[in-house]
């Protein structure tokens, strides 16, 4: 209508509203100045359609100023009223404007509204000169999940009530500088210290500033008080050396994970070298019932398998907190792994009380999805063990000893909620209780012959990581693995024809289609694409990676994936790990169907089955590479 | 040429060329139309800044104006000048705009700032907050500068809201009881085109609803507005 520009005043203030949400707290000041000077504003009251698939092609972006727009299908009335909403900061209709088509969806002005509105020509202006915002658009299933894990938070936000989600950085989770002293203080003056300035724990240095040491309150009872330690030693002698330091920028979940695989209690946090604060488990998990490391204190101290039990449960429910936080699947999953490996390490020192093999030198394995780090809270057991070969040994005789060992395990680990392996890959069968020697010769044989038991047993076997025991042994495996594997195209090909066999659940016009009863099988029909395609493309590539995540993301660049293709990828699988999770979930809870990775698609809300679409639509993306590499 | 029918009150021997030319293009355009629906059309949002609140002796500092065509702010249709004075205001006014004593002096020539204005609002509906100050500074300077009568039609938000809200009638009185009422962000107070803003948007809220109080069409908006009985005869 007019070229004329708004007032510098009136562009600048619309910019500093946009900048409070993404992805335009990202942009360059410039970029997003011409994106405020192109907008109209537009009011919608409450129950306003603002847009639908009659409103035909679409032609602006919308911008919600403030207020909630509901997204719905338009053929039902949708239930779903807390996520599927968008609000403030939140861009629609991104797809249909970059396609050029109409929307499928109706978005409804849930109360009064105000929207941004961006016409076409500037949007693509915008799109062509800010990287920031090309990405965004383009890289929708990031911003629906951002939208999804935000629901999730909501509608859990009665089980878990903490305002850091666990995806925040450690810089945001300190709460006051550090204090330290010289590592040549006394007890007394740590102590001192420590009363008036009350606080629980003091980080020691050494002549240059440097961290050497930390000294807290639980070390004032257990090796001051109870010790009967003079008062004017140097702390030096008590505190722990060597603290567990992580930069500001590591994301409190792994922060997390990091004491629940360690027991630390606090870790130290730094930028740029500089100390700037410590971190205790009370700051990351101040409100949460559940403390974290007390739980692996409990996993480590259990002496009975009651109470090891006990802790596995409550390794669930701590699981079932974290997911509430709205915590991303990957990190949820590993952190989960971590407690669980913790609990099958107690299970094997437990039985190693009743057997005397711990003089064998043996590594415990964890496959599959434990081998992965992918475990999900209902998880059978799928395991095995690998020993030296000693000369002068009988293998027999060995095997017989450990296989005794293994069945109390195996059974110990039933009774903490792991439940048996139905095909019996379990470290009790006498078939995954091999030598080093032995598990070379069988890892040969699968390469060599790919016939379907071949290929089955290499899907569950090459996902295999060190649980417990001589890491060395496993890693000679890996070597081997990966040295062979690439000179055996035949056997990659035939791993790749069997997952290309397994076709992700999307009808011909991209729409979810449900198998018995209309549910799909989100582990058979979609997580099981993702994790066959990444360990195909990562063993082809030379890659000694085992998570899903960590094989795309090592192998990507080197199969020229770009970095947005494989970030997307991994947001989809681990949307459909998290839709698992919640499954199971809900099942526990008494509320979900007998089987834990069934969902019907419908039960989904409105968001949460788009972001279930487009995951689907990844993974058919992923296998169709894979079948392409190899001509299928 | 027509020029010698201009009906200038008084001849002003400093009107130049532009600003004849503005003036004149301005009288020549066509009214809105009346029977528009209320909703549809153009609306200009007019805020000004003054010297003083004394509609009758301050004299105008600033003037802000902002379109809200077919129910939506267009950010780019946005105006804003200040016009020269010959001495700065005082310093508790200047806190009132945070127009500084140079910006004042360094301001535009204001006949050709209040040209500038007309052609920008052309013979749309006005729409104001407390319109009857607005109106009556702009009038006044319009009259000094270009020497003519300015007279439109003017919507007042002050007297439409309670009519399109009657349950918060009695308790709202001022534009901050309307914006925090309704939640309605201020960027910055009291410079004009952000006044225009948040003006504007109150607007906004308010067409969706004019045919529920009684106003089918923008003449109908304008009539319902108590002020526009004698600030629009022109």
């Amino acid at each position: 209508m007019n070229e004329r520009q708004p007032p510098p005043l009136l562009t600048a203030a619309t910019a500093d509203v946009l900048r409070k949400h993404a992805p335009f707290d990202a942009m360059r000041k410039a970029d997003l100045e011409h994106l405020a000077a192109g907008l109209k504003l537009r009011y919608f009251a409450k129950d306003t359609v603002l847009l639908s698939p009659d409103s035909g092609r679409i032609d602006s972006l919308f911008i919600v100023q403030r207020g909630a727009v509901q997204v719905e299908e338009p053929t039902q009335v949708s239930l779903n009223t807390l996520a599927g909403t968008l609000t403030d900061g939140d861009c629609f209709p991104v797809g249909a404007l970059i396609a050029g088509r109409a929307t499928t969806l109706r978005y409804r002005a849930l109360r009064d509204t105000f929207c941004y509105v961006l016409d076409e020509t500037r949007f693509k202006e915008v799109m062509a000169r800010s990287p920031e915002f090309h990405a965004f658009c383009t890289r929708r299933l990031a911003a629906l999940l951002a939208t999804s894990r935000r629901g999730t938070r909501e509608a859990y936000s009665n089980r878990a009530a903490d305002e850091l989600t666990m995806a925040s950085p450690l810089r945001n989770a300190i709460r006051h500088a550090p204090v330290t002293l010289p590592e040549s203080a006394s007890v007394r003056q740590v102590l001192e210290l420590m009363k008036s300035r009350r606080i629980g724990s003091i980080v020691l240095t050494d002549g240059g500033g440097h961290p050497t040491g930390i000294f807290t309150q639980t070390d004032v009872l257990n090796r001051v008080a109870l010790a009967a330690q003079p008062l004017d030693r140097p702390v030096a002698e008590v505190m722990t050396r060597g603290p567990a330091t992580l930069p500001a920028s590591t994301a409190l979940s792994e922060a997390a994970q990091l004491m629940a695989r360690r027991g630390f209690r606090h870790v130290l946090v730094t930028d740029e070298d500089v100390l700037i604060g410590v971190i205790s488990e009370r700051d990351l998990f101040g409100l949460q019932r559940l403390s974290m490391q007390g739980l692996r204190k409990d996993i480590g101290r259990a002496e009975s398998v009651d109470a090891l039990a006990f802790a596995a449960r409550e390794v669930r429910e701590l699981g079932t907190a974290m997911l509430a936080q709205g915590v991303a699947a990957e990190q949820l999953t590993q952190f989960v792994s971590a407690l669980n490996d913790a609990v099958t390490e107690r299970a094997i020192e437990l039985a190693m009380q009743d057997h005397d093999v711990a003089g064998i030198g043996i590594c415990w394995m964890g496959l599959g999805s434990e081998g992965r780090g992918e475990q999900t809270l209902a998880t059978d057991q799928d395991n095995a063990i690998i020993f030296p070969d000693r000369e002068g040994e009988d293998r027999q005789a060995t095997r017989e000893r450990l296989l005794a060992f293994a069945d109390q395990v195996n059974r110990t680990l039933d009774a903490c909620g792991f439940p048996l392996c139905k095909g019996n890959i379990m470290a009790r069968n006498p078939a995954w209780c091999l030598s080093q020697a032995e598990w070379l010769d069988r890892f040969d044989d699968w390469i060599r012959n790919s016939d379907p038991e071949a290929l089955l047993n290499a899907s569950i076997f090459f996902d295999f990581r060190a649980l417990h025991g001589d890491a060395t042994l496993v890693d000679r495996l890996r070597e081997f693995l990966l040295e062979n594997v690439k000179d055996r195209p035949v056997f990659l090909r035939q791993m790749a024809a069997n997952a290309a066999q397994t076709r992700p659940p999307l009808g011909l016009f991209g729409d979810i289609v449900g198998g018995e009863g209309g549910t799909i099988d989100l582990k058979r029909q979609v997580s099981r694409v993702f994790v066959d395609c990444a360990r195909i493309l990562s063993l082809a590539a030379g890659v000694g990676a085992v998570s899903t995540a960590e094989r795309l993301r090592a192998t990507g660049p080197r199969i020229r994936m770009s970095d947005d293709d494989v970030a997307t990828a991994i947001d989809a699988f681990q949307f459909v790990q998290m839709l698992r999770l919640r499954a199971q979930d809900s099942l526990e809870r008494g509320a979900g169907t007998s089987e834990p990775n069934r969902i019907d698609p419908d039960s989904l809300n409105t968001l949460d089955r788009r972001i279930l679409r487009e995951s689907l639509r990844q993974a058919r993306k992923l296998q169709n590479r894979v079948g392409l590499d190899y001509q299928l | 040429m027509l020029s010698s029918l201009w009906p200038f009150r008084r001849a002003r021997a400093g009107l130049s060329e532009e600003v004849a030319q503005l003036v004149r293009q301005w009288r020549g355009l066509p009214e809105y139309d009346q029977g528009r629906p209320a909703a549809s059309g153009r609306w200009v949002v007019v805020d000004v800044e003054s010297s003083g609140l004394d509609a009758v002796n301050d004299s105008l500092i600033a003037i802000g104006a902002l379109g809200v065509v077919d129910g939506a702010i267009d950010l780019a249709d946005s105006f804003e000048v200040i016009l020269r004075q010959d001495a700065p205001s005082d310093t508790d006014n200047i806190e009132v705009h945070g127009i500084g004593g140079t910006e004042q002096t360094e301001g535009e020539d204001p006949a050709l700032a209040l040209a500038a204005f007309l052609d920008f609002i052309g013979k749309d509906p006005l729409v104001a907050f407390h319109a009857p100050f607005d109106a009556t500074m702009i009038r006044r300077a319009v009259d000094q500068h270009l020497g003519f009568s300015f007279k439109r039609p003017w919507l007042d938000v002050a007297d439409i809201a309670p009519l399109a809200w009657p349950r918060y009638a009695s308790r709202l009185t001022g534009l901050d009881d309307w914006l925090e009422t309704f939640e309605i962000p201020v960027a910055f107070r009291h410079r004009a085109i952000a006044d225009c803003l948040v003006t504007a948007q109150l607007l906004l809220m308010v067409l969706p609803n004019a045919r529920s109080i009684g106003a089918a069409t923008s003449g109908e908006l304008v009539s319902l507005s108590a002020s526009s009985r004698w600030l629009s005869q022109g």
